[in-house]
């Protein structure tokens, strides 16, 4: 039985090329609405910002692009990202002069706005994720979602170095195959928008594999809150997010050095990757440790030695025009963190703007104390997730050591979602940061893949409504939730019975399977609850004015309820992440998928 | 993979989201004049008496659509009044305030509702008829004898042996993949996004009215077909291209049926019953359209409007092509009229005497320097008139009537297609029905006065039914719709939609042809089949080389519009009409040749030789 138009593609080149086209046209479409401060002088907004950034890299020398100035006044959108953004702006720049060059003259541009530059500065964005975020999405599926002969051919060149790329995980694969076709059986049809694999089944993937990895896809490239905030917000959120991306894929094969590189571009370009720095240094740390190719501490120093050489050298080549003084690199790093911001901005779903409707933080405590407290909370509960990568966790299949991409994936979720939650200064669009291994996940966590990025909408809707993506918003949502649900509950269906064929040891994951299992099979419910709650939510604020001494009920309103639903699914990743990718025992938790897989088999 | 009932309509209602969330993001993009008229008949309806509807001229967009428009026009109104009482003052020209743009926009997508359920009825029974004549290929158009199959037509006697096992559940799942794939190439069609929620009309409603008329004759409700499609006719008169077939259809189809009861022939006392079902059917038939068109014009008619409705209903005196030209027969011919007049002085000093008559004040008249081509009179082909146009109009159409009157009598030997259960010749019957209906709207678009570009839609959307059951028609539907979405570019001229458009009809494209590509390469459509057992590759929709080359050609075509002759200045003076022309006559190739194609099947048909498309395995 089919459950969603997604299932009509196939996991063809053709299929995946369509979903591509699709994903531009709703990006081009989402652009066509308002923007970050359209038409509101004199600060204008985000969108004022990146135009105001292309003004300053094209016409001053890149020694003065962090250094204030008449012309680079610190209280008019100063540069403050890091040098990668500032590149980037400088090509759009380049480009935005060739076409209108009044959109970047330098001061008099400022609050440039016609309708030609708006469309030239929307496809800047689009160009910008057509070279990088799309390609890390397809580069990221295809690594984590391989096809079968894909794997295999992973397995013959990966090297005994690279225990990630070695078919580690075939045997739950071949699970999931084997479940699928007990399942259903049709399962074995052709998939039906792509005739290539029609008839060899060989190369085809089995009904669940295929629905995983478009579900991954599908939700890589259709995230609407990333959507609403690159193409209607307006940002190049999907610069930082997709050489993350490109990282953690690139880890996932085996190339370390290479992801290491990676992920110092995408910190380089937005600091707010910094979310995912305790993953990548626990995930490698706990590689250096635990791959067998490290006997020894030698060797193990060595790994982390290399791996820190080629950070530090990545950083110097971005840092280059700045490194000739101390003074100049101070600089700009103190554009760059600007300590004087609070502990948040406007209505962050998180747990410092949260519970300040109980404690106010930022009135009863000093900014200093507040920032430590930031710090040490923010560090103690991406600690689980940081512990399991560096003690190994969800290794040790197939001889090799160190922990699973698997791992990686989850270990990003939980980092990303403990800087959400506790770092200081966070904005409502860093929800984008879990979101964004979440929707890798899909495969694996599909209800939650499906929910948490419609939550994520719901959470900066203040924010989008006061920048006119209101309709988008809708319609954005609208397409992710249509599509994607019936798929998912469809995946999380056959996961849940390749769970019940073989239960997994403990107690804590016998409760865990036990709410999750209720959980999907309540789905229909819970998914109607929740919309028909939001809806309503929607229709208080639409229709009933907020009384006059509670200006903020609302806004209060949409984040309590977002931050309740982020927190559940940042409890429930802690666990998973250390029940799905156990620590230490990777071979006893393969032969148990294998027995699950046997089982299903038998019946 | 089976699609069941109840997913089937899960998967429509995932596709009906989909596309009412692209209409809403497209609310924000241009709006043309249209949305003015619109806002100007909300008034006139909304505030003024029924006396001064077809009267007034305050706005120069007058009321020209037929009296249940207005009705539509009202009954909106009733609601705008809620909205922003302002849009519905006759004298607030130009009147768009935010909530009036809203609620215009709002209530294009609301109608839409009709054409997202028409869709549905539609992709439902497609999806129902293939499961009832089972072993799959039945569902065909066209069944009939193999042997005349062009490139697919596997021996007889292999036929049924050729089957694979679960041929029947693997049939119904097809059927029902077809059904999804109508409801997409209907709820999503790219021509109308641009022309209804770009452009700004109302052709969704519209064309859901059809579409709902075309389900009822297709399920055999053909009473409430007829009314439907009266009421359509009363709300636009560009349907009235569809009427004769209608007209046919029905008399022949439906009051006097021959096809699918036993006992329709044989004695005279049955010959009796069936000259008095007939004749009461056409009696209550016809009562029911008059009393539509009554409802319509009788106040008209009461208030002695009659002339004045008329005249607003046919302008004639807007001329043979619209400002810009549709892609029908005309564009050619008006272009070789051009290039006439430039070759003539050349032409006339080789042969040595004026072989070529240029008329002078033609030439003055038609605007050369514009980028619009407008033309009033030729000025060295022979002059169109309406009437020419209408009887170009009429003998395009005698194929069609003629093939579809026979083809009640031809019902008697139909359904032995290839590994085909026979699906009653009454069932085959309405089939066709679809494809006369698109045929006869094309026949209108090719040769009608003064047509619109948007009126390929109306011949496009019936033809979709026929592409996802034929791969014949799939091929012409992918050109076709491809020309025409092409055709409508030039409507959205502004630079900001310029992504939008050519991203939405590419999307389309991509969309209808990795669809139809999948369904008519499926392992259970009857060519995958005949593949099989001719150890050939499947190979989809089989598009010819001509057609590949064609489709390849927008490509070519686009870059001379938009980036060549822009960065040449040469070509931008010399030739400033270069790109518009150059779209109206290459859509045109491709309308042109599908209609010829149609055209030559329905001669066929007509003829009583059925043509290789028609009675081929090709189905």
């Amino acid at each position: 039985m089919m459950s969603s138009i997604l299932e009509f593609l196939g996991d063809d080149s053709k299929s995946t090329g369509l979903l591509v086209l699709l994903a531009v046209l709703i990006r081009v479409l989402t652009g066509l609405s308002g923007y970050s401060g359209a038409g509101d002088p004199p600060k204008y907004g985000d969108y004022e910002a990146q135009r105001h950034w292309m003004e300053l890299t094209v016409n001053l020398p890149v020694r003065e692009w962090y250094v204030d100035s008449p012309v680079n006044n610190a209280s008019y959108w100063p540069l403050d990202y890091p040098p990668l953004s500032g590149y980037q702006s400088w090509l759009c720049g380049v480009a935005l002069r060739a076409a209108e060059p009044a959109a970047v003259a330098l001061v008099s541009s400022h609050g440039y706005e016609s309708a030609s530059s708006k469309t030239l500065m929307r496809w800047t964005v689009i160009v910008a994720d057509l070279l990088i975020y799309i390609p890390a999405c397809l580069v990221a599926v295809a690594v984590f979602y391989p096809s079968p002969d894909t794997s295999a051919a992973a397995a013959t060149a990966g090297s005994a170095s690279s225990p990630a790329a070695s078919p580690t995980k075939t045997p739950s694969s071949t699970g999931t195959a084997a479940a699928s076709t007990c399942a259903s059986p049709a399962g074995a049809l052709p998939p039906p928008f792509s005739h290539s694999p029609s008839f060899s089944s060989a190369t085809a993937l089995s009904a669940a594999a295929r629905r995983g990895r478009l579900l991954a896809l599908f939700g890589l490239l259709f995230n609407p809150a990333l959507l609403l905030i690159d193409h209607g917000h307006f940002q190049y959120n999907g610069i930082s997010l997709g050489l993350t991306l490109a990282a953690v894929a690139a880890i996932a094969r085996g190339r370390r050095l290479l992801g290491g590189v990676l992920y110092v571009a995408a910190l380089n370009h937005k600091h707010m990757a910094l979310f995912f720095a305790p993953a990548f240094f626990a995930h490698l740390l706990g590689w250096a440790l635990h791959d067998p190719a490290h006997r020894g501490v030698p060797a193990k120093l060595l790994a982390v030695a290399k791996l820190g050489a080629t950070v530090l050298l990545a950083f110097a080549v971005c840092w280059a025009p700045w490194l000739h003084s101390r003074q100049a690199l101070l600089q700009v790093l103190s554009r760059i963190f600007p300590v004087r911001r609070g502990l948040y901005e406007d209505y962050v779903a998180n747990w410092w703007c949260a519970s300040s409707a109980a404690l106010k933080w930022k009135s009863r405590f000093p900014p200093h104390l507040l920032l430590r407290a930031a710090a040490a909370t923010t560090l103690a509960a991406a600690a689980p997730a940081m512990a399991h990568q560096i003690a190994g966790g969800g290794g040790g299949g197939g001889g090799g050591g160190g922990p699973s991409r698997w791992g990686l994936v989850r270990c990003l979720v939980n980092s990303g979602f403990a800087f959400y939650m506790f770092s200081y200064q966070v904005h409502e669009k860093s929800i984008l940061m879990p979101l964004l291994p979440l929707t890798l996940a899909a495969g694996r966590e599909p209800t939650l893949a499906a929910w948490l990025p419609l939550l994520a909408c719901f959470s900066m809707f203040p924010l989008l409504v006061r920048d006119g993506v209101g309709l988008p918003y809708v319609a954005a949502a609208a397409v992710y939730g249509a599509v994607m649900a019936g798929a998912a509950l469809q995946q999380a269906r056959q996961l849940q019975a390749e769970r019940r064929a073989a239960p997994r040891p403990g107690a804590l994951a016998r409760v865990v399977d036990a709410v999750t299992g209720l959980m999907v099979d309540l789905w229909p419910l819970l998914a109607a609850a929740g919309v028909a709650a939001a809806a309503a939510l929607h229709g208080a604020r639409l229709l009933l004015p907020a009384p006059p001494h509670l200006p903020w009920l609302y806004d209060r309103a949409f984040i309590t309820f977002s931050f309740c639903g982020f927190a559940a699914a940042f409890c429930y990743s802690q666990l998973a992440q250390w029940l799905e990718e156990p620590v230490g025992s990777g071979p006893v938790a393969v032969a148990a998928k294998q027995r699950a897989a046997r089982r299903l088999k038998d019946e | 993979m089976v699609i069941k009932h109840g997913s089937f309509g899960v998967l429509c209602l995932q596709l009906a989201v989909v596309a009412t969330a692209v209409k809403l993001l497209l609310l924000p993009t241009y709006r043309s004049t249209d949305f003015e008229v619109h806002r100007n008949w909300l008034a006139i309806t909304h505030s003024l008496p029924l006396s001064k509807w077809y009267v007034d001229a305050t706005s120069v967009w007058t009321l020209d659509y037929p009296p249940l428009f207005a009705w539509f026009e009202w009954a909106l109104s009733q609601a705008a009044a809620a909205v922003d009482p302002a849009m519905l003052r006759v004298v607030n020209l130009d009147h768009d305030s935010a909530a009036t743009v809203a609620f215009q926009r709002g209530s294009v997508i609301v109608t839409d509702l009709v054409l997202l359920l028409a869709a549905f009825w539609l992709a439902r029974d497609v999806a129902a008829t293939g499961v009832a004549s089972g072993g799959g290929g039945g569902s065909g158009i066209f069944s009939g004898p193999a042997s005349s199959g062009s490139r697919a037509a596997p021996p007889r006697s292999t036929s049924f042996s050729g089957l694979p096992v679960d041929s029947r559940s693997s049939a119904a799942a097809l059927a029902g993949r077809r059904g999804v794939a109508l409801f997409a190439l209907l709820a999503l069609n790219a021509g109308l996004l641009l022309v209804d929620h770009i452009h700004f009309q109302y052709n969704g409603a519209m064309m859901g009215v059809l579409l709902l008329s075309l389900a009822a004759a297709r399920t055999g409700r053909h009473l409430l077909s007829g009314v439907l499609f009266a009421v359509l006719l009363n709300m636009k008169h560009l349907f009235l291209f569809a009427a004769p077939v209608y007209f046919v259809y029905l008399l022949r189809h439906y009051c006097f049926e021959t096809t699918g009861g036993s006992s329709s022939s044989g004695s005279s006392g049955a010959q009796g019953n069936w000259a008095a079902r007939g004749l009461t059917r056409l009696a209550v038939l016809g009562a029911a359209v008059i009393a539509v068109f009554a409802a319509s014009f009788g106040p008209f008619v009461a208030l002695g409007q009659i002339p004045q409705v008329f005249g607003r209903l046919f302008p004639f005196g807007r001329g043979l092509l619209h400002a810009y030209w549709a892609a029908n027969a005309w564009a050619p011919y008006a272009a070789a009229d051009k290039l006439l007049v430039l070759a003539a002085p050349a032409l006339n000093r080789q042969l040595g005497w004026a072989a070529l008559r240029v008329d002078a004040e033609a030439v003055g008249s038609a605007n050369l320097a514009g980028g619009l081509v407008k033309v009033q009179r030729f000025a060295v082909l022979p002059q169109i008139t309406p009437s020419i146009t209408a009887a170009a109009v009429l003998m395009a159409l005698v194929p069609c009537l003629v093939g579809l009157w026979r083809l009640g009598r031809a019902a008697g030997h139909v359904a032995v297609g290839p590994g085909a259960a026979p699906a009653s010749s009454r069932q085959h019957v309405r089939r066709v029905f679809a494809r006369a209906l698109a045929y006869s709207c094309l026949c209108g678009f090719v040769f009608g006065w003064h047509v619109h570009e948007k009126a390929i839609i109306v011949a496009l959307l019936p033809l979709a039914v026929d592409a996802v059951c034929s791969r014949l028609a799939a091929r012409r539907f992918l050109v076709l719709s491809t020309a025409g979405h092409y055709g409508l570019l030039p409507l959205l001229f502004r630079p900001e939609e310029y992504g939008t458009k050519v991203l939405l009809v590419a999307s389309y494209f991509a969309v209808a042809a990795t669809a139809l590509g999948a369904l008519h390469g499926d392992a259970a459509s009857p060519h995958a089949r005949a593949a099989r057992t001719g150890g050939k590759r499947n190979a989809g929709l089989a598009l010819g080389w001509l057609q590949r080359a064609y489709l390849v050609g927008f490509v070519a075509v686009e870059l001379y519009c938009s980036v060549v002759h822009e960065r040449v200045p040469a070509l931008r003076e010399r030739l400033p009409f270069a790109p518009l022309m150059l779209t109206s006559v290459y859509c045109s190739l491709g309308v042109l040749g599908v209609w010829g194609d149609i055209a030559f099947e329905w001669s066929g048909e007509a003829l009583g030789y059925p043509s290789r498309s028609s009675f081929g395995a090709d189905t």
